[in-house]
């Protein structure tokens, strides 16, 4: 495993990270996720992203039982965007709450990295997030600030106003939108990058092919529309796959 | 095609980590085996790159 400087943060982390969505899914024991988050920290994965929203809580507590405060990992988790309560806003005064919950659940003494999840640039502008970040780490329970963008635009605005440390942002040979300048003014400003949906939900690993049904409950079903598409596009780019140098 | 798209994704400097998601330990693995000194070459980029200007036609 190679490790990468996460911007200027001054900490490295495995360039393979683990996306935690899944974690904590029924359909599994308990004992096979926290098996499975172990297996990755064993691999030499030192990043972990989870969210609050994901099996509302579920995800976290996984990370919690399997990693709990080892200071050898990183843990990436997001506020808000809960289905089921369907709880929002990005103020000060939520994140104190919330970051209690997840620091509960993950069984940790801080926060790594600390995200809003998916903010609209409304959320942004007019909820106090930055002071709800100061303030949360002033108090030690989370150490870098960060935001889940929904789009290449929200996360330049983003570094300009000098308001995270980390982002995370989608790119995959479908989405190269963060080609466009993102990557220069992050690296110039020693802004951290994760990057989410390297598979495009899957389907770039090449698993589906051109006009086979794809498994209700798939999450490649998630590119709604576009799924057809993209499947045929991952396609086009297999041939290419064969020439992939091996570790 | 997991190792093309993961180097794809990787390319880049100011990339600090991919985080593609795992619900076997056969995915985790080969989201794993993906981490190697070489990546992406520039001669492969331009051959995606090629594959995707036939997408924009």
């Amino acid at each position: 495993m190679h490790y990468r400087p996460l911007g200027r943060t001054g900490i490295k982390v495995s360039e393979i990270g683990m996306g935690c969505n899944r974690l904590g899914q029924d359909h599994q024991p308990q004992d096979f996720w926290i098996d499975l988050v172990r297996q990755a920290a064993d691999l030499g994965v030192t990043i972990f992203d989870t969210a609050e929203a994901y099996e509302w809580g579920g995800s976290e507590g996984v990370l919690g039982l399997a990693l709990g405060n080892r200071d050898d990992v990183y843990i990436a988790t997001k506020m808000c965007r809960v289905r089921k309560t369907n709880a929002r806003g990005y103020s000060a005064s939520r994140m104190r709450e919330t970051a209690e919950g997840s620091l509960r659940r993950l069984r940790r003494e801080c926060i790594d990295i600390y995200q809003l999840h998916s903010p609209s640039r409304d959320d942004m502008e007019h909820d106090d997030w930055v002071e709800g970040m100061d303030y949360l780490k002033a108090q030690g329970k989370i150490r870098y600030a960060a935001v889940a963008v929904n789009s290449v635009a929200d996360g330049i605005w983003l570094i300009e106003q000098d308001a995270v440390d980390v982002l995370q942002c989608t790119y995959n040979i479908f989405n190269t939108d963060a080609e466009n300048r993102l990557f220069a003014l992050a690296k110039e400003k020693g802004i951290g990058l994760l990057i989410r949906l390297p598979l495009a939900q899957g389907i770039l690993s090449g698993k589906f092919s051109p006009g086979v049904k794809v498994p209700a409950g798939h999450r490649a079903h998630l590119a709604g529309d576009q799924m057809q598409d993209r499947i045929q596009k991952a396609s086009d780019c297999a041939p290419l796959a064969t020439f992939t140098r091996a570790a | 095609m997991t190792r093309l798209a993961h180097h794809f994704s990787l390319k880049p400097q100011a990339v600090s980590a991919i985080i593609p998601g795992a619900r076997s330990t056969n995915q985790l693995k080969e989201n794993v085996a993906a981490s190697n000194r070489i990546g992406l070459t520039e001669e492969m980029r331009q051959q995606v790159d090629a594959v995707r200007a036939r997408w924009e036609d």
